[in-house]
């Protein structure tokens, strides 16, 4: 391959990364750090104040507290097991933190969102919204690890825990279109709805866009 | 492997299951709750938050009898005329009495208990001349002369 074309590539990889994952690891930290003060377990934090009558669930407050720590070990463990060099030189770290991801996901993260989005803030399409999310969020994360434990296809587990690490980001970019929409001055309850669609649809649609660019075998992939 | 899949799915729709009964019943007893915008911040407005409120808030309890007045005040039959008003001191608090007419004429009397009034304003009502309250607004009596009660 001519040397430009390889030096474009690196610089073009190089982008990516600089501009795709430190801000994105930066955004995952800080989410993870104003998720701590929630578990002094006090009702007074500005989420669960305008959900007293929920917050007096004790299956809500248990869900509510197990899927913000669930959650939190979801993107920190996430963080890591997109790095090709973790990949290569520490397969074992790729392979542990993975299953923590798996077990985390499957029997807590999304059994626990799922209760909640029946009470999400917002309409009947709002809860829909991240209905669909918690199921596919289980869906991609359970055919994830299918792919790679029974079926050893590593191509079609690469692109379903894309998948499914797409609808973790979600808690992240839903939270910078919010801000964004907010500097913008956009009333609260619309600003929530589209930053709330564009987060599940807009992260769904570019991984696709992102597994499409990178895979000729892309609908193989695809097989439910 | 397939034990733990197993349970993960039943995991997911138990949580499915459960939470649309949960709100089912909420809807049912009506304390499913409702996010209401006001113009700065998200209140719940719901009537089981109120209910949460009252309950650990004295302030809101307050709010909710206030609005509970309100709402009551609103039912009753509009006030058409004062006939009679009068203010009794006892004990340096000051009663007003008002008997009044309603709509449908039936009398009754009411006493509004003002117990947050200075001594120096209870000393001034004293020398307004009370038998002039029937006759439209209080009028100060000129004389020096305290009135008899």
């Amino acid at each position: 391959m001519n040397s430009r074309i390889l030096s474009a590539k690196n610089a073009i990889t190089f982008g990516v990364f600089v501009l795709f994952w430190i801000p994105v690891t930066l955004l995952s930290l800080l989410l993870v750090f104003n998720t701590i003060p929630y578990f002094s377990f006090n009702a007074d934090m500005p989420f669960l104040e305008t959900r007293e009558v929920l917050y007096a669930k004790p299956v809500w407050r248990i869900c509510f507290y197990v899927h913000i720590a669930a959650g939190s070990f979801c993107i920190l463990t996430a963080l890591v097991q997109f790095s090709s060099w973790i990949l290569k030189k520490r397969k074992k770290l790729h392979i542990i933190s993975g299953k923590i991801y798996v077990f985390v996901v499957l029997l807590i993260g999304a059994p626990t969102g799922f209760y909640m989005t029946f009470f999400a803030e917002g309409g009947v399409g709002e809860r829909i919204c991240f209905m669909l999310m918690a199921i596919f969020w289980f869906y991609s994360t359970l055919r994830g690890f299918k792919a790679a434990v029974y079926d050893k296809n590593f191509l079609s587990h690469k692109y379903w825990m894309m998948r499914s690490y797409s609808m973790a980001l979600t808690a992240v970019t839903f939270r910078i279109y919010h801000i964004i929409f907010d500097k913008m001055g956009m009333v609260h309850f619309d600003n929530y709805s589209l930053s709330l669609w564009i987060s599940v649809f807009g992260n769904a649609l570019v991984c696709e866009a992102i597994i499409f660019s990178q895979s000729k075998k892309y609908l193989s992939t695809l097989k439910f | 492997m397939k034990t733990f899949l197993t349970i993960c799915i039943c995991a997911m729709v138990t949580a499915g299951i459960y939470g649309f009964a949960d709100m089912a019943g909420d809807v049912k007893n009506g304390t499913m709750i409702r996010y209401d915008q006001d113009d700065e911040e998200y209140v719940d407005v719901s009537q089981g938050a109120l209910t949460v409120g009252i309950l650990n808030n004295n302030a809101t309890k307050t709010q909710a009898v206030i609005s509970e007045t309100k709402t009551a005040s609103k039912q009753q039959p509009e006030i058409k005329l004062i006939a009679k008003k009068k203010i009794v001191v006892k004990d340096e608090t000051v009663v007003e009495e008002k008997e009044v007419v309603s709509v449908n004429e039936e009398k009754f009397t009411t006493d509004v208990i003002v117990d947050s009034v200075p001594k120096e304003a209870v000393k001034e009502d004293l020398e307004i001349n009370y038998r002039e309250f029937s006759r439209g607004a209080p009028r100060k009596h000129k004389s020096k002369k305290h009135p008899k009660e």
